[in-house]
């Protein structure tokens, strides 16, 4: 599920945005120590291969008229290991931002995060704790239903806990969260029961991808099973902390009538200290302040009714502008379908 | 003078045992257009792959003179430029003056030199101006000129191809074949199509089953049908028609 | 396919792709940036914001058709979040617009503009790739120091993304020219994992025909980058445009 820039507020998009850059180029100079001409190539194709395989559509069971596609993450982790493998995830993330428009620039930093880095470490940590030393079959089917439900699971919970440390939306908290843990159970199991798919036709016709894929890095496995471990504790216990907050919600914005001035516009009032310290920080971090209290209404209702229609008028006039230039150089669009 | 390429009693074998190469003789001199041919499956990838050290069976192998070795292959890799058979796979850079840039980059030569042979090397293979291209735009015969700079542009003196002709329409393979015929390396060329073969090679290798058959002079080998037959190849389509019989045209409507 | 239209677009020329990929990319950061920190209620102020990416799309020559095709295709997940307030926030708020004055429930407000703010932030996005080569921005990537191994591994992946959409294209067909009618849950996702799997075969053969080529002409592991950008005065005339674009947008927000 793709953030979108207007659920965040600028200082958890910027935020987010340096927490995801700072841990891709620790994990970049982690992975330039073991890259070779072999992994490097096959990093770009399986890339592009998250891409294509992301068409193979199928009907999602319980939800008639709906389909469902592959992530990739967990699959990804499997095949290139956890390292390459999230270089890789997170490189699909920014080109379904950048070619795609899935999820917005400034959110990127969370869509990172959320769709790449936590799924690739705790998908993979859990496949291999589940795999232990001695694979099976089954344990390896086991395993890699688990790691995806898990792996998608934590990624969608922290959507829910990003927009409500921004505050942008209404929707009570537990309810969003309820929602996405709901919608990414079913997709976690199909992901799950599709990679699965996937592991067992390669057991069966190239057995050689899974056994010498490049993640025989044994001194890294355990510490990322340790490392994927915390990462899982601390994202649900942020969860499980924010959800038992204080009642009736939370996070909650309650509103409050201003008597004394009909005409203004509610101001938001919260009484839970963690709202209110993010409260500050944003008027602090933010170019413009949030809620500014209007002087008179009524001006400001004229001043924004002449910044549209002048924005109009502009428009306009660049469209002229446009067209003007466009039907004095008829050759350069002739040229630009090559 | 050394040969640009000599084996000696080369033999590989796949993991499973198969023998895929068996015993190899051959030598090819400095400047020689050289042919590998011999039907599907014959071991004509296999013996490229092993000029270029991606396999290692048993035997010796000297390219321009030195002994093929782990120590010594990425001075090796300099000399001898190889050619994969699909340009997709040759072409993984975002653009054409990348993809040619690559090799020149990673004998780290300075920038003006590198810049300096990509354009050079774009001329000589007639993609001048394409520089910002991306190589899913260009035509099939492009794609494999482009593919024929990116090796070009590090000026080895041997160059190795596997199936250059594949899919390619005559027009762009008359091209190729000006193309290739007009450089100066040594070529070693791998191929099912023996018209292609006679056109642009003046020796030819047949290999069959993992064995060299026979070596010497295209026009010798090429116009033996019984040879051609027993190996599943063909005599080539001009030179059977240049033996006497004029080609039936059927006429237009 | 979307990928090789704005790859089509963005290999047009036209004043706006001549700018620095540099310029462009933290020109659509800086001005999102803006657009969202706009007050949760406002609706005039995200419009106004709107000028600046209808300006790059015009004058990009990218058609509006596609920018609209495409803010559809991509927000539904928005769209029923923003719906979602309208459940949470029904007190009257009167809304003054110059001549009108009417009331609507808060929620509905908020929505819009969080509708709003989506398009013209993602009005932007589009005007960024469709007017800017790929390559262009990952030099510009590779320019503001993100690491050289991110930015090759993108090359790679939109490289080859061509190759194994179509692919994955051609599979899809021969899945349809069999499959003849429904088949069951677990069937379907069992031919899905075989398809993926043959695709992921592919994928692997062509990776490893990729490694040989690049072993051949020398790779060792270690990249080597070329400097081929230079800021003009393009760039410091839009850059300036932008900066006072958004000092009047910042004024205006606080006169309102």
């Amino acid at each position: 599920m793709h953030m979108a820039n207007e659920l965040l507020s600028v200082p958890i998009a910027t935020g987010t945005l340096a927490l995801a850059g700072g841990g891709l180029v620790f994990i970049c100079r982690q992975a330039q120590r073991f890259i070779t001409p072999s992994r490097l190539a096959m990093m770009g194709v399986m890339g592009a291969f998250v891409f294509a395989a992301q068409m193979v559509n199928f009907p999602l069971p319980l939800l008639p008229g709906t389909s469902g596609h592959l992530v990739g993450a967990v699959l990804l982790s499997i095949i290139l290991g956890p390292w390459l493998g999230s270089i890789v995830m997170a490189s699909v993330v920014v080109l379904q931002c950048l070619i795609f428009q899935d999820g917005g620039l400034l959110a990127l930093g969370c869509n990172l995060i959320n769709m790449a880095l936590v799924p690739c470490f705790a998908g993979y940590g859990i496949y291999r704790w589940i795999l232990g030393d001695h694979p099976t079959r089954v344990r390896m089917y086991v395993a890699g239903v688990t790691a995806c439900v898990v792996a998608l699971e934590i990624g969608a919970i922290l959507v829910p806990i990003q927009a409500a440390m921004s505050g942008v939306l209404l929707v009570p908290f537990h309810t969003f969260l309820g929602t996405m843990v709901g919608v990414h159970l079913i997709i976690g199991f199909i992901e799950g029961l599709v990679t699965t798919a996937v592991l067992a036709y390669l057991r069966q016709v190239r057995p050689d991808v899974i056994a010498d894929c490049p993640t025989g890095q044994p001194r890294w496995s355990m510490a990322m099973v340790y490392v994927s471990l915390l990462v899982l504790t601390l994202a649900i216990g942020t969860g499980l902390a924010l959800l038992a907050s204080e009642k009736p919600d939370g996070l909650e914005w309650s509103y409050a009538d201003r008597p004394d001035q009909p005409e203004f516009e509610p101001i938001i009032v919260n009484e839970n200290p963690t709202i209110a310290s993010v409260d500050a920080l944003h008027a602090r971090m933010a170019p413009l302040p949030d809620y500014t209290i209007r002087s008179d209404s009524a001006a400001a209702g004229w001043t924004s009714f002449a910044a549209v229609i002048g924005s109009g008028l502009t428009m306009a006039l660049i469209w002229l502008v446009g067209w003007a230039i466009r039907r004095k150089e008829p050759v350069i669009d002739a040229s630009c379908t090559g | 003078m050394s040969a640009a390429i000599d084996i000696k009693q080369y033999s590989y074998h796949y993991a499973n045992g198969v023998e895929a190469l068996c015993d190899i003789d051959l030598t090819i001199k400095h400047g020689q257009k050289v042919a590998l041919i011999g039907p599907n499956g014959a071991g004509k990838s296999t013996l490229l792959l092993a000029m270029n050290m991606f396999i290692e069976g048993s035997g010796q192998i000297f390219v321009d003179g030195l002994e093929l070795n782990r120590c010594n292959i990425h001075s090796i890799r300099k000399v001898m430029g190889f050619v994969v058979q699909d340009p997709e796979e040759q072409l993984f850079m975002p653009t054409v003056f990348d993809d040619v840039a690559f090799g020149p980059l990673n004998l780290e030569l300075d920038q003006e030199e590198i810049i300096r042979r990509v354009k050079d090397t774009l001329k000589r293979v007639g993609l001048e101006g394409m520089e910002d291209r991306a190589p899913y735009h260009l035509s099939a015969g492009q794609k494999r000129a482009a593919a024929i700079a990116t090796v070009l542009s590090m000026k080895p003196k041997i160059i190795i191809m596997d199936e250059p002709d594949t899919s390619l329409d005559p027009r762009s393979r008359n091209r190729l074949i000006e193309l290739l015929s007009g450089l100066s390396q040594t070529l070693i060329i791998a191929t099912c199509n023996m018209d292609f073969a006679a056109r642009l090679c003046d020796h030819v290798i047949l290999v069959d089953q993992g064995r060299v058959v026979v070596q010497g002079a295209a026009e010798k080998i090429l116009s033996d049908g019984e040879l051609m037959d027993k190996h599943g190849l063909e005599v080539p389509f001009r030179s059977r028609y240049s033996a006497g019989n004029r080609p039936i045209r059927p006429s237009l409507p | 396919m979307h990928h090789a239209q704005v790859d089509q677009l963005a290999g047009q020329r036209s004043p706006i792709h001549s700018l620095d990929a540099r310029t462009k990319l933290i020109g659509t950061l800086l001005f999102t940036g803006f657009v969202i920190s706009a007050a949760p209620n406002h609706i005039a102020v995200p419009i106004c914001y709107a000028v600046w990416p209808f300006a790059i799309l015009v004058l990009g020559r990218v058609s509006f058709r596609f920018v609209f095709r495409q803010l559809l295709l991509v927000s539904p997940f928005v769209l029923v979040l923003a719906a979602s307030n309208l459940f949470y926030d029904r007190q009257a708020v009167p809304v003054v617009f110059g001549p009108i004055r009417f009331e609507v429930w808060g929620g509905l407000l908020r929505g819009l503009s969080i509708v709003i703010k989506f398009m013209v932030t993602m009005s932007m996005l589009i005007g960024l790739t469709a007017t800017t080569r790929f390559n262009d921005l990952l030099a510009g990537l590779g320019a503001l120091r993100v690491p050289r191994l991110f930015v090759m591994q993108l090359g790679f992946l939109y490289r080859y993304l061509f190759l194994l959409v179509n692919r994955a294209d051609h599979i899809l067909q021969a899945r349809k020219a069999r499959k003849l009618r429904h088949l069951g849950v677990k069937k379907e996702i069992q031919v899905a994992g075989n398809m993926i799997g043959a695709l992921l075969g592919s994928s692997i053969d062509t990776a490893h025909q990729v490694t040989l080529s690049m072993q051949a002409r020398g790779f060792d592991g270690r990249l080597h980058r070329m400097h081929r950008m230079q800021f003009g005065w393009a760039d410091a005339v839009y850059s300036g445009c932008l900066v006072v674009f958004l000092a009047v947008l910042m004024g205006l927000q606080r006169a309102i």
